[in-house]
Parts: C-alpha cells; structure tokens; sequence
C-alpha cells in the first residue's frame, strides 16, 4: 500500500515534470539534480490538473491523468532527441566520490530518513489537516467542497492553498487508502531533492567544494530544524524545496545578461504559493529582494524581468482564489486572522518567545556561522546576498506583525508555529550568504560558468 | 592567491564545516535524545512523545466498532485534548459522520445526536442506561440505543 501511495506521489509527478528536466538550460545540471527537478515542477503540474478538475466538478480518474502523462513523455522524448542533435555542451557536474563531503551527505540523509520513517518528526498537524484533507479527497476523488464549507471542520482551514493535500490524495487514491506511515518520508525526499538541486546549481557556479560546503550545512540544518519542530508529512517540507530551488537559481545569476533559468525560478516560486500561505509572503520577499539587487547592480529591463518572475506565482493564485470563491469557501483563515487588529501589548511576549526560539540549538548554528564567516571576508559580494537576506528577515518581520494579531494570548500560537515559519528564512539566510561568502573566498565566482556560454 | 586570501579562505571553510559537523552531530542525536526507541511502526508518532500516538492507537482500533455512515463523538478527560482527538477522528474515521461535542473548548451539543461515543481513557461521565460500553486500548467505545437522528 505504501509502494504505490510513494509510487504515485513520486512517479505520476517525476513524468508530468519530465519535460521541464530535460530543457537545454538545464543540461548542466547533475541527472540526479534534474530528476529532482521533475518531481517538484511535475507535483505543480498535477496538483494544478487536478484542483482544475475539482473546480469544474470532475472527479479524479487515471484516465484524465494519462494523457496528460503521455504528452509529457513525447515532449520529453522530443526534447530529448533535439538535443542529442545539437552540438553536445560539456557537462559540469562531477562525478561521485567518496570525499568528506559525501560521507556528511550521507550521515545527515540516513539520520533524516531514520526520524522521518521512524515517527521521531511526524507533524500533528498531518493527523490534524493536512493528511485528513487527503483522506476525504481521496475518498470523494476530488476536493471535497462540501466538508470545507462544514462549521465545525474550520480547524481544516479551508482557505488553505491545494497542493499538499491534493498530491497525498492522489497517493492514497491510487493506494486505495491512505497510508499514514509512509507520509512523514516524503518530507525528507522533499529536503534530500532540494540538497541534490541546490549542489548541482552552486557546483557549476562556486566549485565542487564550495558547493558542497554551503549544501551541507543547509542539509544539515534545515533536516535538524525539521525534526526538532516535528514537520515530518505537513507541508513545511514541499515549501522549503520550492523556495529554496528559486533563491538558489536566483542567487547565483550573472551579475552581467540576462539570467537564463529566471523560468526556473518562477516555476518554483509558483509551486510555493499553492503549497502554503506563508509561501505568498516569502516568495513576495525573494521578488522584492531578487529587484533590489537588480536595481543596484543596474541590470536593463528590471521591470520586465521581474514581472516574468512573478507571472506563473500569480496565476497559480488567481486560480486558487477564483477556486474559493465559486465553492464559497473562505479567503482568510477563520481561525487565526482578524485583519488590522493589531494589539501591541503581545510586543514583549512575542519578542522574548521568538528570541528564545531564535537562539536555540541548530538554530543559532544556522544563523551564527554565514554571519561570522561575512564579518572575515569582508563587504565584497554582498549585494549578491539581498534576495536571500531581504527574505529570511521579510519573514522574521513578518511573523512578529503576524503575532501582533493574536486574539489572547499569542504564546500557544507562537511556540506551535515560530519554529516551522523560520525554516524558509534560515534556508534564505545560508544560502544568501553561502553564495555571497564563497563566492569570495570559494573557488569560483557566481556566473562565472555560464549555462549560456554552454548552450548557446 | 596572496598567502592572505589563502588562510582566509581556509577559515571560512573550517567555520562552515565546523557548523555542518555540530549540526549533523545534533541532528544524528535527536532520536537518543527521546529515551527508548520505539522502531514498531504503529503509529506515525510512535517516538514524537508528544501524546499523539496513545490517541492514535485509541481512534485505530475504535475506528473498528464505528460502521461507515454511522454518526460518532468524541470525549476526554480535558476540552484541549477533545479537540486534538476529534481532530485527528476525521482523518481515522473519513467515511463516518464526525459530530463534536466540543469544537475549541465550546460545547457544540451536536455531540448528543453521535450514535457512538468515542471516549478516550480517563475520569468517564456517569453511566446511563442508554449505553453499551465497548473496553478498547486507550478508553472504550459506548453505542447508544438510540436510532440515529
């Protein structure tokens, strides 16, 4: 039962997101990398498929879906044969060996799996709503309208964006149930994805070492956050892949021309505002960081670039607001938000509970080391670090106003939630940084292998 | 590269391994950290310590006496945990009618129309002679006369 839930949520995903893994822009990256890629980009496409289909009353069959697989795979086999026609670009990506770095990578994946598979990190909040969201969707084979708009099943938070609960539905569909157990795994294939592409994006900008130095740490990290703030099987793990994808692609763009997987970035960046909330304010602040940059690094047609890049997030949330509006479900979460009452008396609490949370353990690892290796090289690059920095303390800020709503007494809400809100800042902070610092100390410089020099 | 460059290099390098080693260290730690390591697999939350498994364990097997379609509640000893249980009853029990007796600490009185009583182990509210009482692991299942409203 498990097999084929995984099977379904991994497989159906991997082939609608094949042509995405084998475009021309990104042949540099490692297979391994790129695989990754198509499962992310290919849970969108599903999730968007089917949440359609929900929308217009259809139900959830194999047979709506295999064409949709079918036409992935002749794109794919298409792409595939054009460029195996065109002149061959040398590929970046180094081979495995057995190295400090590896070893680490496998320390901290089989710790992980170990948690996640061995109910150490399970999220309530799966047995809450996410994974009962799913259970129902399965059964009903489509988004269940009618349990959303039930009075007392507001603790589902209905307003909240599909994917997660959609793409676990279509596992437990195809599984003919839902398989609880096997659901905390998928959040550590959602981080070991995210460290495979991120490796194999700063591998072909920083070099073999550098890249892997900054990877470990955001693995390490991020896994250890992950456990301790038991997110395992909730939708943390979806957010963090996707955010991460976009701010690394964003962060190691050429200073100079035109950056050449800003799709990428955007694709992802849309995968994060229909997994979560949070993922609207976050990829709000990796935009307005990723233009600053620009701006200060006077790159021509900042406008423009920056309305690509937040094209496709946009529509994804058009759809899911038109989607709540038509099945009258609400837009804001009927449990936790009154708008514009703010009561600052909660500003002491808030500042004390978050500290606390800020400076414990992992936490303060993650924070502490790019911060202390900035101060020893210097100011030099750093503009390159903006979208990454503007991002995790966007969202610092944006938790503390958050808080500031709170109807009572904010402390239960805090401590439920403070933890899981800083993993995509954390991750925005190493990798900001991460860049930033090695790309001065490191061994390369961002840009400085360039995807368009490759496949011009 | 100036000898400089050179050891500033190395030593943002050894400040970030130092970081990748206290973090891989910390994050291999976290299940010795949680005492006796339950590797069975019965529940997503066997070793989070966090209560959840022992009202897991309870919903799995009461979830066996409540037919498909039929109306059921929740009980516990406390309104925070009632919650958390009828939470999680939603998601065990997705083909059964989920009535809440309280819903956020606020008695519903819809919970009165349930057909079966889920009621997780504790100080149980009087007997009353409309109800059959089930024992289960974690509490007991009561099934009421009542034909279902």
């Amino acid at each position: 039962m498990s097999i084929v839930f995984l099977a379904a949520v991994l497989g159906t995903s991997a082939v609608l997101g094949l042509p995405v893994a084998v475009q021309p822009t990104l042949g540099h990256l490692s297979v391994s990398a790129r695989v990754a890629l198509a499962w992310a980009t290919g849970s969108l496409i599903l999730t968007l498929i089917l949440t359609s289909l929900s929308a217009i009353g259809m139900q959830w069959t194999l047979w709506w879906i295999l064409p949709a697989c079918i036409t992935a795979s002749a794109l794919s086999a298409k792409l595939i044969k054009r460029n195996q026609a065109a002149k061959p670009g040398p590929s970046n990506s180094t081979r495995f060996k057995l190295s400090f770095g590896s070893l680490g990578f496998a320390l901290v994946a089989g710790s992980g799996l170990f948690a996640f598979v061995f109910g150490f990190a399970t999220s309530a909040d799966l047995s809450y709503f996410w994974g009962v969201k799913a259970a129902h969707f399965a059964i009903e084979r489509g988004i269940d309208f009618e349990l959303l708009r039930q009075p007392y099943m507001i603790h589902l938070h209905p307003n909240y964006p599909p994917l997660w609960p959609v793409l676990l539905a279509w596992g437990a569909m195809t599984a003919r149930s839902m398989p609880w157990l096997a659901v905390p795994a998928l959040t550590w294939v959602c981080l070991t994805a995210a460290a495979t592409v991120i490796f194999s994006v700063l591998e072909t900008r920083l070099g073999a070492r550098a890249a892997a130095t900054v990877t470990l740490l955001w693995y390490a990290v991020i896994s250890t956050m992950m456990v301790t703030s038991f997110s395992g099987g909730n939708a943390d793990g979806p957010l963090v892949l996707f955010l991460s994808v976009a701010l690394v692609v964003i962060l190691t763009e050429p200073e100079e021309g035109p950056g050449h997987l800003r799709w990428l970035a955007a694709v992802a960046l849309a995968g994060a505002v229909f997994t979560k909330s949070e993922g609207v304010v976050a990829g709000s602040l990796i935009v307005a960081g990723t233009a600053v940059r620009d701006l200060i690094w006077r790159r021509s047609k900042v406008l423009q670039q920056t309305a690509c890049l937040i094209a496709p997030a946009s529509a994804t949330i058009f759809l899911w607001v038109v989607v709540r509006i038509v099945h009258d479900l609400p837009l804001t979460d009927p449990i936790r938000e009154n708008m514009f009452q703010i009561s600052f008396e909660h500003m002491g609490l808030i500042m004390h509970v978050c500290i606390r949370i800020l400076v414990t353990n992992v936490v303060m690892v993650g924070w502490l080391v790019p911060l202390v290796t900035v101060f020893l090289v210097g100011r030099r690059q750093l503009v390159r670090a903006v979208p990454g920095v503007v991002t995790a303390l966007g969202i610092l800020a944006f938790a503390a106003t958050y808080y500031l709503h709170a109807a009572g007494d904010p402390f239960q809400l805090i401590v439920w939630t403070f933890p899981r809100l800083v993993q995509p800042a954390m991750s925005a902070w190493i990798l900001g940084f991460g860049v930033a610092v090695f790309s001065v100390a490191g061994e390369g410089v961002p840009g400085a292998v360039l995807v368009e020099d490759t496949f011009r | 590269m100036l000898a400089g460059d050179m050891t500033k290099r190395r030593l943002v390098a050894a400040v970030w391994w130092l970081g990748i080693v206290i973090s891989a260290v910390m994050l291999f730690v976290q299940p010795l950290r949680r005492g006796e390591i339950d590797l069975s697999l019965i529940s997503p939350f066997d070793n989070t310590r966090s209560g959840h498994a022992e009202q897991w364990i309870f919903l799995s097997e009461a979830a066996r006496h409540v037919p498909r379609d039929a109306s059921f509640t929740v009980l516990a000893p406390d309104r925070d945990s009632e919650m958390g249980l009828f939470m999680m009853a939603v998601g065990l029990l997705p083909e059964a009618s989920p009535l809440p007796s309280s819903y956020y600490g606020q008695p519903t009185g819809v919970g009165d129309q349930a057909r079966f009583v889920l009621e997780l182990a504790g100080p149980s509210p009087e007997q009353s002679l409309e109800i059959q009482s089930t024992e289960i692991i974690g509490g007991r299942v009561k099934t009421r006369w009542a034909p279902e409203l």
